[in-house]
């Protein structure tokens, strides 16, 4: 699976980026389909966002400020990630 | 004509000899103690349609240039010399190149907050590896070496993107040096500043970032 954070402001995306540094994160400009905040986007390869959604918790970045979206393969198209 | 390059320091050995070729000279015998010198020597070869012979010496290597066609020269050891011949010379994949190069004189994008302009950076090269027209080449020069010598996975996969579909990566082999970091270098050909000025002349378009 394929995960993709877009957030409100730079700021998180680099405190986001470092908070999930374990993970090999990806920094990647917000893919032209989303339209996201901030133009900075992570993107994190994983089986699954229990991968990282621990990292997400410790980091400052608040919950509400950032949004998660997942696709199986990169062919496919991104779509919210249910909670 | 015999030239002794011993303990001449980069980019001496290959100004040495690139005189005399220029000046016509088409058999030439030349001693050096390191390997990038070999390496320029060897490209230098490849660019004046010379053959090559390189021989182990004590101390270092004697490269010799003569007329005749191109035998593959024979080279070992390091990854740079792999990614000359995987890339350089290579032509079946450089149809879809752009006619454009892009310089990267510095480890971040743009001046300003240097953690910004290192994130701009990578997401940099990550959006010009996916593009529809890769660059033609890639310089490094300056801190923009760094790049090429650090843990960053992200920057390296990007890269070898581009080399993948044909992009050429010429590392400024003096700046490498310059940071001490020659023994680093993860990807990309260690180059001089004859090689990158003339990527640069041979497009319309340089982009610095």
């Amino acid at each position: 699976m394929i995960f993709l954070l877009t957030f409100d402001s730079t700021h998180d995306a680099l405190a986001a980026q470092k908070a999930l540094a374990a993970v090999e994160p990806r920094v990647i400009p917000v893919p032209r389909e989303i339209t996201a905040g901030c133009g900075m986007a992570i993107r994190i390869a994983a089986e699954n966002k229990r991968a990282f959604s621990e990292m997400m918790k410790r980091s400052t970045v608040e919950e509400e400020s950032f949004v998660l979206y997942q696709k199986a393969d990169s062919a496919s198209r991104w779509v919210l990630s249910e909670p | 004509m015999k030239i002794d390059a011993f303990g001449k320091p980069c980019p001496m050995p290959l100004m040495m000899a690139k005189k005399e070729l220029d000046a016509g000279c088409r058999e030439l015998e030349i001693t050096v103690d390191n390997k990038t010198a070999v390496d320029n020597l060897t490209h230098l070869a490849e660019v004046s349609k010379l053959s090559l012979a390189i021989e182990d010496i004590e101390g270092g290597y004697l490269v010799r240039f003569s007329e005749g066609t191109t035998k593959s020269v024979e080279q070992k050891n390091t990854p740079y010399f792999t990614e000359r011949h995987d890339t350089s010379f290579t032509t079946e994949q450089t149809d879809a190149l752009g006619d454009y190069a892009l310089f990267i004189g510095k480890d971040h994008v743009g001046e300003g907050d240097e953690e910004l302009g290192y994130n701009l950076m990578k997401m940099a090269l990550y959006t010009f590896a996916e593009s529809k027209d890769a660059p033609a080449s890639l310089l490094f020069m300056n801190a923009g070496v760094k790049l090429l010598a650090e843990d960053e996975p992200q920057i390296i996969e990007s890269v070898t993107v581009l080399l993948e579909r044909g992009t050429e990566v010429l590392v400024c082999g003096t700046c490498l040096d310059f940071y001490g970091i020659k023994d680093r270098l993860r990807v990309g050909t260690v180059s001089n500043m004859y090689d990158i000025v003339e990527r640069m002349q041979a497009v319309t378009k340089v982009i610095s970032l």
